[in-house]
């Protein structure tokens, strides 16, 4: 910063230099022009024409005179008058001699000695009287007509002279024109040049001041803005604060460019400005975040928020090459003074709702309550534990059976979560903890863990010489949006040497909420890989059930909600109509949760084969599953020779079967 | 040039700060001087006659005056006698005169402006040192114009006023 100043000061300093220089050599070039100019001017104009021509008329008089005399005049008079005529000649000349000064031309001293001449010569014919000799008269002429010619020579010099004095003024005025008018010019191209700078140096004073407190991009206050804002806060009616956050606002400059980021932003800061902040204040809080505070007077909540949402549902798309963004926002909203006492309070406040909005699934708004910093609090301590649950080892699988009731053997098991605290010594179940873990990256390293988790169990087995038996884990929807997945089942396969087929991954509706290209190509990666896709939950989303079947599970999980319906009438048809559906694309059917006899009464008949649930096995850790699996295998054995033996129905036998699973947990 | 400015500018200052032109020319009321009496004499016309005028009688007649002054025409310091121009034409009744046109024997022509003889003791010179001009002298009457002390007076306009071998002097009325 001194270097630059410096810099500057002796670029300043050179400039000053220059300046003057160029000023007192221009000044001094026009002073020496002038100065000639002026040496060329002729300086006896003015008596010049008025004495040469009483000079010429006294000399004719005289001529004049002398031819009178010469014809003879001889009186008094004719002395008195030709003396007089001398004495005029005398003073004729002798004012000529003064009024001459120095500057003459030299022919001049010509005139003036030829004059005296003809002044001696004059005295001598007066003196001498009449009668006059014509020899004298004589003389008097030759001088007389010596003194013309040189009076002609003088005023051919004075001619030549002023005609030389007029063209070298015309010639050094030209000149002298072309640098005064550059001059001017110049002048006025400097005058411009300052003033310019002038005029630039309050413009960009004005909009160093303006950005001082705006946003360069949106021209939105800036924070900086919003804390003088805030500073002048006393005595205002209430107000309600929104953080807005622009959802998958990364994406958009990844995929678009940050020329369409912009735009976006600038998008969201004039439709902040113009429409839901028109009162108040509008502040790009940074990033992807703005903040608007907008007074309310006495209005309720909830009114607030449809307040808000209505100016939301008004939010700017944005126009791209290849159609429209909508554009996302999540918000958060509190109220000041009845929120916090302080806009600082309000702004954490908005902060804690915006989170819980994103939470909720991003594109909504939500409205500050206790009850939600108290829900967030729980919620972050739950990440946080999770977070070491993870990284300690307390998280793992335990697998529940899943049979198939006509041949009598299991056919997998299923892989759940367990998080067992060794602190508290509590169990915590996956219902409270992996909703958490999927609102943020956790989920993607649970289930990378529980990836893991099951090829390590399936290679143990195939260590230990056992029948392999296939596992199946799940996959959180949202990992099936990146394009990370397969890599990390493949890594986890290969880490173990385990074969593909033994594993089954199941997902639920959710991944297809997500038309993206991303989940498409995860789902067949998988499928090419040869692992098993199970469609669990199946009958509980809301997606596009053809869309679901376009993916080709080779198994549909029925949810056990339907196995519980009441009325049983609609149990049978639409128990029915699903089987028929995953039948018509050539999948399994495996149905969930069952837990009494009657399920299993209900399921035989309806033809349904494959179960799992508490009435076969509960969940149970990966040294137990071989021996449940041999002994539930033996008793069906066991079951099926008895019932060949008694001629029992088949769903007599199965029914019996059922104390025998009851045992091996 | 600039030294003439200057100096024109340093004798107007020099003017303004004195009290009147009066006291400050060189202008001064005499007694008539001894010696002998000039013999010449011009021309008055008063708009409708002529009249010949001697100046041993306009001496006579009037409150002489001395003028020592520089001129138009000559660096040299002079020294003249005579009338004021103003006294002269109060003598002559022709107050009422816009300006005196005065000619000159060598058919010079000049007119002297009543304002002239109101503003500045213009002299009609008779004696030059005391005596009477002589014709080599350019007399024998010459306007004087009171050059020192009155630097307003040296431009060329006042220069051409100064007529001498005077030979007739007309009063000029404007209408």
């Amino acid at each position: 910063m001194a270097r630059r100043s410096a810099t500057v000061r002796l670029a300043a300093g050179a400039a000053a230099v220059v300046y003057v220089a160029v000023t007192v050599t221009a000044a001094f070039v026009t002073w020496r022009d002038l100065s000639a100019t002026e040496e060329q001017l002729p300086r006896y104009g003015f008596y010049q024409i008025r004495d040469l021509r009483f000079a010429f008329a006294d000399v004719t008089n005289l001529e004049a005179t002398l031819d009178l005399l010469e014809t003879g005049v001889e009186s008094p008079a004719a002395l008195a008058v030709l003396s007089t005529l001398s004495d005029r000649f005398f003073v004729r000349f002798d004012a000529l001699r003064f009024v001459g000064g120095t500057d003459r031309p030299p022919e001049f001293d010509r005139v003036l000695a030829e004059a005296s001449e003809v002044l001696r010569h004059l005295d001598a014919l007066v003196s001498a009287g009449a009668p006059f000799h014509p020899d004298r008269i004589g003389t008097v002429r030759e001088s007389t007509d010596r003194l013309l010619a040189s009076l002609a020579g003088y005023v051919h010099a004075v001619e030549q002279e002023t005609d030389r004095s007029i063209a070298l003024q015309h010639a050094e005025f030209g000149a002298l024109k072309v640098r005064v008018v550059v001059s001017i010019l110049l002048l006025s191209a400097l005058v411009a040049g300052v003033l310019a700078l002038l005029l630039a140096h309050r413009r960009d004073s004005a909009r160093l001041r303006v950005a001082m407190n705006e946003d360069a991009l949106t021209r939105l206050a800036n924070r900086r803005a919003f804390s003088e804002w805030i500073a002048a806060s006393e005595g205002r009616p209430p107000h309600a604060l929104i953080l807005l956050d622009v959802d998958d606002f990364k994406p958009v400059n990844d995929h678009h460019g940050h020329d369409v980021g912009d735009r976006l932003l600038t998008a969201v800061g004039d439709w902040l400005r113009q429409d839901l902040a028109q009162e108040g204040i509008a502040v790009r809080w940074g990033g992807d975040e703005f903040v608007a505070v907008v007074p309310v007077g006495k209005i309720s909540r909830a009114e607030i928020m449809a307040r808000f949402a209505a100016a939301l549902a008004r939010r700017p798309r944005l126009k791209v090459d290849e159609g429209e963004i909508a554009v996302s926002l999540s918000g958060g909203v509190s109220l000041w003074p009845e929120d916090g006492a302080t806009f600082a309070e309000i702004l954490l406040n908005a902060d804690i709702a915006l989170y819980e909005a994103k939470d909720l699934g991003k594109g909504r708004t939500v409205m500050f309550e206790p009850e939600i910093r108290v829900r967030r609090t729980r919620v972050d301590s739950m990440r946080d534990n999770l977070r070491r649950a993870i990284a300690e080892g307390h998280l793992r699988l335990l697998w529940q059976p899943q049979v198939d009731l006509l041949r009598r053997r299991m056919i997998g098991a299923e892989g759940l979560l367990r998080w067992h605290d060794p602190e508290t010594g509590a169990m915590i179940p996956p219902a409270e903890f992996i909703p958490i873990a999927e609102r943020s990256d956790l989920i993607l390293e649970i289930d990378a863990f529980v990836l893991d988790a099951a090829c390590a169990t399936l290679a143990r087995w195939d260590r230990a010489g056992a029948d392999p038996i296939r596992l199946s884990v799940n996959v959180s929807a949202r990992h099936f949006q990146r394009p990370t997945l397969v890599r990390t089942v493949a890594d986890a396969l290969e880490r173990h040497g385990v074969a593909p087929a033994y594993l089954e991954i199941e997902i639920t509706e959710g991944v297809f909420l997500a038309d993206s290209p991303i989940v498409r190509a995860n789902l067949a990666h998988l499928a090419g890989m040869g692992l098993r896709l199970a469609l669990d939950d199946f009958g509980t989303g809301y997606s596009n059930v053809a869309y679901m079947m376009r993916m080709r599970p080779s198994l549909v999980k029925i949810d056990r909600s339907f196995l519980r319906e009441p009325d049983l009438a609609a149990r049978d048809k639409i128990m029915g109509s699903l089987l028929g559906l995953a039948e018509s694309i050539g999948a399994e059917t495996l149905v969930e949760g069952v837990e009494t006899a009657a399920d299993l009464a209900f399921l035989t008949n309806a033809g349904f084969r494959r179960v799992q649930g508490f009435l076969f096995a509960r969940p149970m850790p990966e040294e137990d599953l071989l021996a449940w699996r041999a002994s539930y295998e033996a008793a069906g054995a066991i079951v099926q020779d008895a019932a060949r033996r008694h001629g029992r129905t088949h769903a007599a036998g199965l029914m019996r079967a059922i104390p025998l699973a009851s045992e091996a947990l | 040039m600039a030294g003439a400015v200057l100096r024109t500018l340093w004798a107007v200052a020099l003017v303004g700060a004195l009290s009147g032109p009066a006291a400050a020319d060189g202008v001064q009321p005499i007694t008539r001087p001894d010696g002998p009496t000039p013999t010449g004499q011009f021309v008055w016309n008063d708009g409708s006659k002529d009249h010949t005028l001697s100046l041993a009688a306009l001496e006579e007649a009037l409150p002489m005056v001395q003028v020592t002054t520089a001129s138009h025409y000559s660096d040299e310091v002079e020294t003249f006698q005579g009338v004021l121009l103003r006294d002269l034409v109060a003598h002559l009744g022709a107050e009422g005169a816009d300006g005196l046109e005065v000619r000159a024997t060598d058919a010079y022509v000049a007119t002297v402006p009543r304002a002239d003889w109101s503003n500045w003791d213009v002299v009609l010179a008779t004696r030059q040192d005391g005596q009477p001009i002589l014709p080599r002298k350019r007399g024998p009457a010459r306007i004087v114009y009171p050059l020192d002390g009155n630097p307003e007076l040296n431009t060329n306009d006042y220069a051409a006023r100064g007529v001498w071998l005077i030979s007739r002097i007309t009063a000029v009325r404007s209408n």
